[in-house]
């Protein structure tokens, strides 16, 4: 039995989803005492390695390739040979597992649940026609059942799922585990890139407007913004709060519309889900989709004028009152104690 | 320009989410018990309908489900799309993986020029089928698309990814899967429904496709054990009263979270 954690190299750093993907990995096969191998694909293959083998995967299989270097991480240079790549990765290691034991033979593949995951995740179970549970919270596995939690319903009901086969796909909601170090000595298997076949496809342009180069997955502290911030002003003071608490902007579906802020940082059932140690929310009413995306956040801290809205019944600290008033005084008293 | 090219939406219809949801015995129960058509797929049928009104597509709208769907189905035309398939006949409690081999077979059978379908369901969030169905076509695919134009025989998607955006184009046949964030579906229109009543729409059993027989007997090799109230969270603190009271609670409360640096 074996947990093999997939990850996706592109990066100067491992990103934390991948380290949690990791984490989990080591977790569940010391349960059902699997052995962890960590599939690293991508043109920083070699230099996540030792990272890998520190958080517990001591079977390391790289596929190093290079991707068109302006679009890094994006699904038509790096997806697709993921795809490629695990299903290679599966026919060469099948083939070494049987040699040393049949009773070996099954696999579990834990993969983020980022946007490139989420491209390639289905196809991914197609190509090796296993089952898939996506976004789960939870799991546990026994070798040839996996057990896993997902929220479901707008984020109101927890699904358990239950997938068999000796070959499972799961992807794990980021911000949930705590990163762990497991070192172990690890053995290095170097794999030649398959021929690249896009398909026909072609990147023409990588859109990246300013504010665009944040992975909201990997921010410990997040300021929702909604439609409670509504001009300049608005903007102005929470751009001044988010560098005074280290938080990162998201937004709900108001600023979709709204043009104020990039597309990118849409927090909900049709953008990011994320898990932040803190998810600050401003003038964000709690419409059950953005919740989707936010409801797993360690602490949840809201301002909002309407003492009634929904977000203060998952808010663990609620604030009653008008945004205009309260960030500046707010920033007054955060500079005070910086000064 | 031809009238010939067919972009094929894939559709289902869940429960109302927007409605009371409630525990019983047999599962989750909505408020409002009519199905509605998926949100998502509400998307990629609008955008299918402007890029036949710019190019010249037909379009054609299929579902997987029971007979009861055709009423949802019928909105389908509603909204303006052509013509539509309901397949019926699909294994109860089936999963992605196997309705991605339904519509695989389907879309072999028919040829559409392109396939466009929401990027999940509202209800399930999964979000596997339209990746599953591309690798079975061996087409090339994009996902979340925020925008799609056709230019140079090529469908052009502006994809959503973890940071910044793309503009990938895709040679037809191609699979596009769409966020509900591109458009507003349009509402179907009195005429709209009218002119729905008489737009064929074909009943077909699953056993009819080709490999028809495998397909009515596939087993989903995922399950839904059981369905619970997502875990309470705590009810936290609610503060009214004056600004420096507000303004204190927060200081508190954001210095209780090291990683913001307040209070260290
Ligand atoms: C299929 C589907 C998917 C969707 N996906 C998403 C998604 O991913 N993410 C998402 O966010 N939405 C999503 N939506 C939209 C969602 O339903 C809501 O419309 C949206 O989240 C509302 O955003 P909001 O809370 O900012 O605005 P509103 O609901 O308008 O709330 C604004 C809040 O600000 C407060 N406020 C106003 N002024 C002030 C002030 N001066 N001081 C303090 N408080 C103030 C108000 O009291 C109110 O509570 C989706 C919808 C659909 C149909």
């Amino acid at each position: 039995m074996r947990v093999c954690a997939v990850i996706p190299c592109f990066q100067e750093e491992l990103r934390s989803s991948s380290l949690e993907v990791l984490t989990k990995s080591a977790a569940v096969a010391s349960s059902s005492s699997a052995h962890v191998e960590a599939w690293l694909v991508g043109p920083t293959a070699e230099k996540h390695s030792s990272k890998a083998a520190q958080y517990g995967a001591a079977t390391l299989r790289l596929m190093e390739l290079e991707v068109d270097s302006e679009a890094k991480g994006v699904n038509v240079s790096l997806g697709r040979r993921i795809v490629d790549t695990v299903d290679e990765f599966m026919t060469h290691s099948a083939a070494e597992l049987d040699a040393n034991d049949p009773s070996e033979d099954s696999t579990l593949l834990l993969f983020d649940n980022t946007e490139l995951t989420k491209d390639i995740l289905g196809a991914c179970g197609a190509r090796l026609d296993a089952p898939v549970i996506p976004d789960v919270v939870d799991l546990s596995w026994d070798g040839h059942h996996c057990i896993a939690q997902r929220p479901t319903y707008a984020s109101k009901v927890m699904s358990e799922v239950h997938a068999e086969g000796s070959v499972i796909l799961c992807s794990i909601r980021a911000g949930l585990f705590e990163p762990i170090e497991k070192p172990v000595e690890a053995t290095l298997h170097r794999y030649k890139a398959p021929e690249s076949d896009l398909l026909g496809q072609v990147l023409k342009e990588l859109v990246a407007p300013e504010g665009d180069t944040v992975d909201l997955t990997e921010a410990p502290i997040i300021i929702g913004v909604g439609r409670g911030i509504n001009d300049e002003t608005g903007k102005d003071l929470v751009a001044k709060l988010a560098s005074l608490i280290r938080g990162e902007i998201a937004i709900s579906r108001a600023h979709f519309e709204s043009g104020m802020y990039s597309h990118t940082l849409l927090v909900g059932q049709s953008g990011k889900v994320v898990a932040p140690r803190l998810y600050l929310a401003l003038g964000i009413s709690g419409s059950i989709q953005h919740v989707a995306g936010m409801s797993e956040s360690h602490t949840i801290i809201a301002i909002n004028k309407d003492p009634e809205a929904p977000i203060f019944d998952l808010a663990d600290l609620g604030i009653v009152g008008d945004l205009y008033q309260i960030l500046p005084a707010l920033i007054h008293a955060l500079e005070s104690t910086k000064a | 320009m031809s009238q010939d090219r067919t972009i094929l939406v894939c559709a289902k219809e869940t429960p109302d989410t927007y409605s009371d949801l409630s525990f019983s015995a047999s599962g989750v129960q909505f408020s409002n018990p009519r199905p509605v058509l998926n949100a998502y797929d509400a998307s990629a049928l609008e955008e299918a309908l402007v890029l036949s009104e710019a190019h010249g597509f037909r379009v054609h709208v299929v579902m997987v489900g029971p007979e009861r769907a055709s009423e949802t189905l019928r909105k389908a035309l509603a909204m303006g799309a052509d013509e539509a398939t309901l397949l019926t006949g699909a294994p109860k409690d089936a999963d992605s993986a196997v309705i991605a081999k339904i519509l695989a077979a389907f879309v072999q059978q028919f040829g559409p020029d392109a396939v466009i379908m929401g990027r999940q369901s509202q209800d399930t969030d999964v979000g596997l089928a339209g990746g599953m169905l591309a690798d079975h076509l061996h087409w090339p695919w994009t996902t979340n698309a925020i925008g799609i134009r056709f230019e140079e025989e090529a469908f052009w998607v502006k994809r959503q990814g973890d940071s910044a955006q793309e503009w990938i184009a895709s040679p037809m046949p191609c699979l596009i899967t769409c966020s509900n964030n591109l458009n507003d579906p349009r509402i179907p229109t009195l005429k709209g429904i009218m002119a729905s009543k008489k737009k064929p729409m074909h009943l077909v059993g699953i056993d009819q496709l080709p490999g028809g027989d495998a397909l009515s007997t596939l087993a989903p090799a995922t399950t839904i054990e059981s369905l619970k109230p997502m875990p309470e969270r705590a009810a936290g603190e609610l503060v009214e009263g004056d600004l420096e009271t507000l303004v204190d609670a927060l200081m508190k409360g954001l210095a209780s979270i090291p990683e913001t640096g307040v209070g260290s």
